[in-house]
């Protein structure tokens, strides 16, 4: 499975009073990649949620189209992205090798790769330790062993690079180096370089509040 | 008995000990299930009354152990003694099942002799309590992933119990002595035969040195466990650093 | 299904082990169990009478108090997001999941009710009529349950309101699952009228619970 090309246009976000982003659009094409940039609260992680499917697209629209025909995907993202974010999806109360399995049984991935992929991220010797054992980090590189199971074109990665040691974050950018090279396409938000070069820079701005009164910020003296 | 605090010094003392333990043990438990056997018959109960003999030195144990592990876990608590919160930890579910032994043997014994299984006599149900109170500390064991944590709670815990249990036997005599509890035939008469007694003391040591066995046993277990466990993250921490160096070299190879 | 199977499996493994559900779900029932004859007082022919009552509002009280568990864990560490927007439909997922609390919740309970049956005096005749109807009643019971806990997503951490939303709903199986299990205990005229509308209610709750749950969650993700 290949995606030919991802188009975004005119995708807005609302979050209580505030207007987050609007008017955001994007193109990329196979083996692309595009980073989001932005303050804290900008709207990064839910402009993700948005690509993941997670939230509901409002307004705008996402259009995919796959290698395979010129139409439209009709679902969408369903069933051909990753997203991988702070929250790690892990179970405590499993082991290493249990936490991968379910995933990749449940997402349709290939039980075959499971342990390449542990070896990979340096968790190969002990697949039967439970994951509440394991470190932050640790845990991290168990979700990037995720990303190798179940073979997605799209990647959606919400600051990857969060706890991960530096010899972790090499190995996350020969991952992406890797899903890239072999014309995956990969949108990632991060606030330090993450080794690879980006084709696109999305900024987010800290949007604006939509009941803007102004004259309550001048009595506080704000 | 402080030398014990050091949980290598415990593994080599008790390779030594456990076997001693364990034929004393043995011997004792044969002897007295031969005087059971060939003890007389109360002459109301008939063979019925053999199940005193399982039956009475069990329910010592349950409400013993209790004790022990209270004693265990203040020990841990003031010296900070991390094999004394071991062996509170590992008396519980010898202790729990111990009550269980004690709650059934006297269903069986109850069935024949009040023609029901179960009756809401007063310390039936104080044992039944006991029982649960058990049940509630190992969970708290189970449930808390920190050993050191679980301690703590487990100690609260214990002592909270060691305070409530003499109230909680307190009430439920009470509760059911208002509510008139069902006829019950009284049990055993007021004087035991010399042979009986000899069998039921030789059946209390026999557990007393079951449980020493046990909770050995089980201590051992958990160290040798927790040792296994160490090693374990230490591969994991080595093996890390091997693939590291890996990424390194993959990542350097492309660089060039 | 081979994805289902998955989380099927991984929920019952999670339930099952040390700390999980299953444990503290025997220990719930034991506890209550013991309560009633405290508060009733210890006459044996007087639990008997009540002793279908008390096991039925142990089930529902049981399923309602580990509700909440139903997504909470899963929405806690992201995996819901995942479960329910990249696998198989999610109504699908739900239902899985429903029946996997299912059957760490309410199998504990038809295990020991002969237990608890034994300590409550319980009719002997009783004891299988109980465990039938408490099986087909206890799948309601969770279907209606998943609903509360979708909701909950939503509201997060305001677990006490669970009980205000699902109780109501719990009256109908309440009344016809006792009532079948006594027409079967005291075989009456028409044993098997209370346990037909019994199993009615079962099923409809265990077609619209996957619906209902599923918007909830997908609007409050």
């Amino acid at each position: 499975m290949k995606i030919n090309k991802i188009s975004a246009q005119q995708l807005a976000a609302q979050k209580g009073e505030r207007q987050l982003f609007e008017n955001i659009g994007f193109e990329l094409s196979s083996g692309q990649c595009l980073l989001l940039q932005g303050p804290n609260g900008s709207g990064k992680t839910t402009l993700l949620h948005m690509l993941a499917g997670a939230e509901k697209i409002e307004t705008g629209k996402l259009e995919i189209i796959m290698a395979a025909s010129p139409e439209p995907r009709i679902d969408g993202v369903f069933g051909i992205s990753h997203f991988i974010s702070h929250q790690n999806s892990l179970k405590a109360n499993l082991t290493v090798y249990e936490n991968l399995k379910f995933w990749t049984e449940f997402l349709g991935g290939e039980i075959s790769k499971l342990d390449q992929a542990l070896s990979t991220v340096g968790l190969a010797p002990m697949p039967h330790i439970l994951a509440a054992r394991l470190s932050a980090g640790q845990k991290k590189r168990l979700m990037l062993a995720k990303l190798l199971t179940i073979s997605h074109p799209l990647w959606l990665l919400d600051e990857p690079s969060v706890s991960l040691d530096a010899e972790g974050q090499k190995l996350l950018t020969i991952l992406m180096q890797n899903h890239l090279k072999a014309g995956g396409i990969l949108i990632a938000s991060s606030h330090i370089p993450l080794g690879v070069e980006f084709d696109q820079i999305l900024s987010l701005d800290g949007g604006k509040y939509l009941f803007n009164d102004d004259y309550l910020l001048e009595e506080q003296n704000l | 008995m402080f030398g014990l605090a050091n949980p290598t010094k415990f593994m080599r003392f008790s390779s030594i000990l456990l076997p001693y333990l364990m034929a004393i043990t043995l011997s004792l438990l044969i002897t007295g299930m031969y005087m059971v056997w060939n003890a007389p018959e109360d002459y109301l109960q008939g063979p019925l009354s053999r199940i005193l003999y399982i039956h009475a030195p069990a329910a010592y144990l349950a409400q013993g152990i209790y004790v022990f592990m209270a004693l265990a876990n203040f020990t841990g608590f003031i010296w900070r003694h991390p094999l004394a919160d071991m062996a509170a930890k590992n008396a519980a579910p010898i202790g729990a099942v111990f009550t269980a032994l004690t709650l059934l043997t006297g269903m069986m014994w109850g069935k024949p002799a009040w023609g029901t299984w179960w009756v809401w006599d007063a310390r039936l149900t104080s044992l039944l309590v006991l029982f649960i109170i058990y049940l509630g500390y190992i969970a708290i064991w189970q449930v808390i992933e920190d050993q050191v944590k679980a301690a703590r709670i487990a100690t609260i815990l214990v002592a909270v119990g060691l305070v409530n249990i003499p109230i909680i036997k307190f009430s439920v005599d009470w509760w059911n002595t208002l509510h008139q509890p069902a006829s019950l035939i009284k049990t055993g008469g007021s004087s035991i035969h010399s042979s009986m007694l000899i069998a039921l003391l030789i059946m209390f040591a026999a557990y007393t040195f079951l449980f020493v066995c046990l909770l050995f046993i089980s201590v051992r277990t958990e160290i040798n466990r927790r040792r296994a466990r160490a090693f374990e993250m230490r591969v994991l921490q080595q093996n890390i650093q091997q693939v590291n160096q890996s990424t390194d070299a993959a990542l350097n190879h492309k660089d060039q | 299904m081979k994805s289902l199977y998955a989380l099927l499996k991984r929920d019952m493994t999670l339930f099952f082990r040390s700390g999980g559900g299953a444990g503290q779900a025997i220990g719930f029932y034991l506890v209550v169990v013991i309560l009633f004859p405290f508060a009733v007082g210890p006459d044996l022919n007087l639990l008997a009478r009540i002793s279908i009552g008390i096991l039925w509002v142990i089930l529902l009280l049981a399923i309602l108090l580990s509700a909440e568990r139903i997504f909470a864990d899963d929405l806690e560490d992201g995996s819901l997001t995942l479960l329910i927007t990249a696998g198989p439909l999610p109504e699908l997922v739900i239902l899985t999941k429903l029946i996997a609390h299912w059957i760490a919740i309410a199998m504990p309970l038809l295990l020991i009710t002969p237990v608890l049956a034994i300590m409550l005096n319980l009719p002997l005749g009783g004891l299988m009529p109980m465990i039938l109807c408490m099986f087909i009643g206890s799948l309601g019971l969770c279907a209606l349950a998943t609903i509360g806990a979708s909701i909950l997503v939503a509201i997060r951490r305001a677990n006490q309101i669970i009980s205000l939303l699902i109780l109501p709903l719990y009256i109908p199986t309440l009344i016809f699952g006792v009532s079948a299990t006594n027409d079967l205990t005291f075989e009456v005229e028409k044993p098997y009228a209370s346990l037909t509308i019994l199993i009615a209610i079962t099923l409809i709750s265990l077609l619209v619970a996957p619906f209902a749950a599923a918007q909830a969650i997908k609007a409050n993700l």
